[in-house]
């Protein structure tokens, strides 16, 4: 059963010029106990998605979905307080930069602790005495800080940003959440702390069944760690296939590019050669190319690209290209 | 009792951290002193404005100066360091009383501000209409269609100055708000009222503080110069601007008479700017 399922999600920013469409008819579907990777370049609206999943979304913008369904709940249909209970208790977020997401004025076990719902208490009614303490000292151990005393008693800038991180992932974990966002969670971070922190996301998926939507811009990384993935450029979904599948043979020219522009540290590289990217830059929402967006910067571009192309399904990959690559038609 | 040993640790901790700073250790003593002087000019000083010689004296450095006038006398024969002492206090108290309602109106427009969204367009306009009429212009408006009063100028300098203090924390509240952690503490199911009280209010403290010492700043400036320009002066009551008003006839003979109480303007000014950056300082982690 798909626990998120998103058809036709639009996104559009109202400006004084008009409306500006920052995400166009994106579909997400999330099956319980997957780990999907949501991958795009900067500006390609991963985190826009994230947000409108969770509706933390701006006045100025402009929400519309065929379907939006959480968990066989519509949340398009439900008031703000409704949803706001529905979200609160089944889905949590792990921010990029997770100095800036805990508050800097309070200590971090008194955070842990406020986040520690009532509902997940479980146990005879006189261990309620200093259960939430318990249980924060709990989450901490299992997102691998064993010094939880020193840690409970720090104000967020006394920690590492991979402390500060294992404990924005104790505090989702407090929740026991049904679907984690996982926007850029290693961010900046140094190699062996990301591999940390994916190695503790991967164990909650493992362990707990939570589904994981992890949203990052570094298309190998994602690969390693995730069973799907779904590239977006400009808004849109170029392709959504099996990780393995789409770096071994990406279908979209874009995905490819992406593939190319991983460097190979394997084999010698000429001094002060260029690595491979696309020729331009990605456009900016007042200036989107009629068609297929890539469309300007595509090597692969032909006259039929000026019409925008459909999500089309090959066998278990979908590719929104009209010159698709690695394909035997 | 736990809680008692609590606060008795948090006061040990803020007495520590108080002589952690040489700003906070200079401003908060020099705060006390001023609390101190205006607040006992009576039962410590004496003070009083009865003519207390003949004439004029000049200061008791002078030849014919009296060391039980320090500052002089008036040509009316009341001590000038009297004088000082209860118009500094006047001054103080009236600034106190300005920024104290200046901070309840304030915050209860910020709040209505934060929660309605619709009225913060109305809202800021009539500020930016406060803000651009210069608090003197006020005065001489207020003065010539209603009574020159001591009053109506507390009011004419509160509506000059809070516009800006509002607009000021309302930009800051909006900017926390805008934060992570507080989309963090959104997706946790807080409603906006428990987020605002509990976790934007601790967070912009510092901003606020420094917007108040700001205020008081432009406050205190405000009303000496008003008075000193001749506005709402009461002569049973006088302050340090209306005391520069009267002391400018004798400034050739006894120029500290009227330096003096821009002295005590300037030093209370320092001090609490020094006390705000000293505790900006902790809070930052410098």
């Amino acid at each position: 059963m798909a626990l998120l399922d998103i058809r036709n999600l639009t996104i559009e920013f109202i400006t004084p010029d008009g409306l500006l469409r920052a995400i166009d008819r994106v579909n997400l579907k999330l099956s319980e106990g997957e780990i999907r990777g949501l991958v795009g370049e900067s500006g390609s609206g991963k985190s826009l998605i994230a947000k409108a999943i969770l509706g933390v979304n701006n006045h100025n913008w402009k929400i519309s979905a065929d379907r939006f369904y959480f968990n066989d709940v519509d949340l398009l249909k439900l008031t703000p307080k409704q949803r706001r209970k529905v979200i609160s208790d089944n889905i949590s977020m792990v921010f990029q930069e997770p100095q800036s997401c805990l508050d800097p004025s309070m200590k971090i076990g008194q955070q842990l602790i406020e986040a520690i719902p009532r509902r997940t208490f479980k146990g005879h009614w006189w261990q309620r005495l200093f259960w939430r303490k318990h249980r924060a000292i709990e989450l901490l151990h299992r997102v691998g800080i064993k010094d939880h005393k020193e840690i409970l008693k720090s104000y967020p800038f006394e920690l590492t940003e991979g402390e500060c991180q294992k404990v924005m992932i104790a505090i989702a974990l407090a929740n026991q959440p049904k679907l984690l966002i996982a926007d850029e969670p290693t961010n900046a971070m140094e190699a062996t702390t990301e591999a940390q922190i994916f190695r503790l996301l991967a164990s909650m998926n493992q362990n707990m069944g939570t589904t994981i939507l992890l949203i990052s811009h570094d298309l190998q990384m994602v690969t390693r760690w995730t069973d799907r993935i779904n590239v977006l450029y400009c808004g849109q979904t170029v392709e959504v296939a099996d990780s393995e599948d789409l770096i071994k043979s990406p279908y979209h020219p874009y995905t490819q590019a992406l593939i190319y522009a991983i460097p190979d540290f394997g084999k010698a590289m000429p001094h002060k050669s260029p690595l491979n990217t696309l020729p331009g830059v990605i456009p900016s929402l007042e200036h989107l190319p009629i068609g297929c967006r890539l469309g300007p910067r595509c090597p692969y571009a032909q006259k039929k690209c000026i019409q925008a192309p459909e999500l089309i399904p090959i066998k278990d990959h979908s590719v929104a290209c009209h010159f698709p690559l690695n394909t035997d038609e | 009792m736990s809680r008692i040993i609590q606060l008795g640790k948090r006061i040990n901790s803020c007495f520590h951290r108080l002589h952690s700073n040489l700003y906070l250790i200079v401003s908060f003593y020099g705060i006390l002193a001023i609390a101190f002087i205006a607040l006992s000019t009576k039962w410590f000083f004496h003070a009083h404005l009865n003519p207390v010689y003949v004439a004029s004296l000049p200061p008791a450095w002078w030849p014919t100066g009296d060391i039980n006038h320090i500052l002089g006398t008036t040509a009316q024969g009341q001590d000038i360091f009297d004088f000082l002492l209860i118009g500094y206090r006047s001054t103080i108290s009236m600034t106190l009383k300005a920024v104290f309602y200046v901070i309840i109106i304030s915050g209860v427009i910020n709040y209505l501000m934060f929660f309605v969204a619709f009225i913060r367009p109305f809202i800021l306009f009539i500020f930016r209409f406060f803000m651009v009429v210069p608090p003197l212009l006020g005065v001489i408006v207020i003065s010539l269609l209603l009574e020159d009063d001591i009053t109506n100028i507390l009011v004419i300098i509160g509506l000059s100055y809070a516009p800006r203090f509002i607009y000021n924390i309302h930009q800051r509240v909006i900017k926390e708000w805008n934060k992570t952690y507080i989309t963090a503490y959104r997706l946790d199911g807080l409603s906006s009222f428990s987020i605002l009280n509990h976790y934007i209010v601790p967070n912009i403290l510092p901003v606020y503080l420094t917007e108040i010492v700001s205020l008081f700043g432009s406050v205190i400036l405000a009303i000496t110069t008003i008075t000193f320009l001749g506005f709402a002066n009461d002569f049973s009551r006088p302050d340090l601007g209306m005391m520069m008003f009267k002391m400018k006839d004798i400034m050739d003979v006894n120029l500290l008479a009227f330096l003096a109480p821009g002295i005590a303007v300037s030093v209370t000014i320092i001090l609490v700017y020094l006390f705000n950056f000293g505790l900006y300082g902790q809070r930052v982690g410098h």
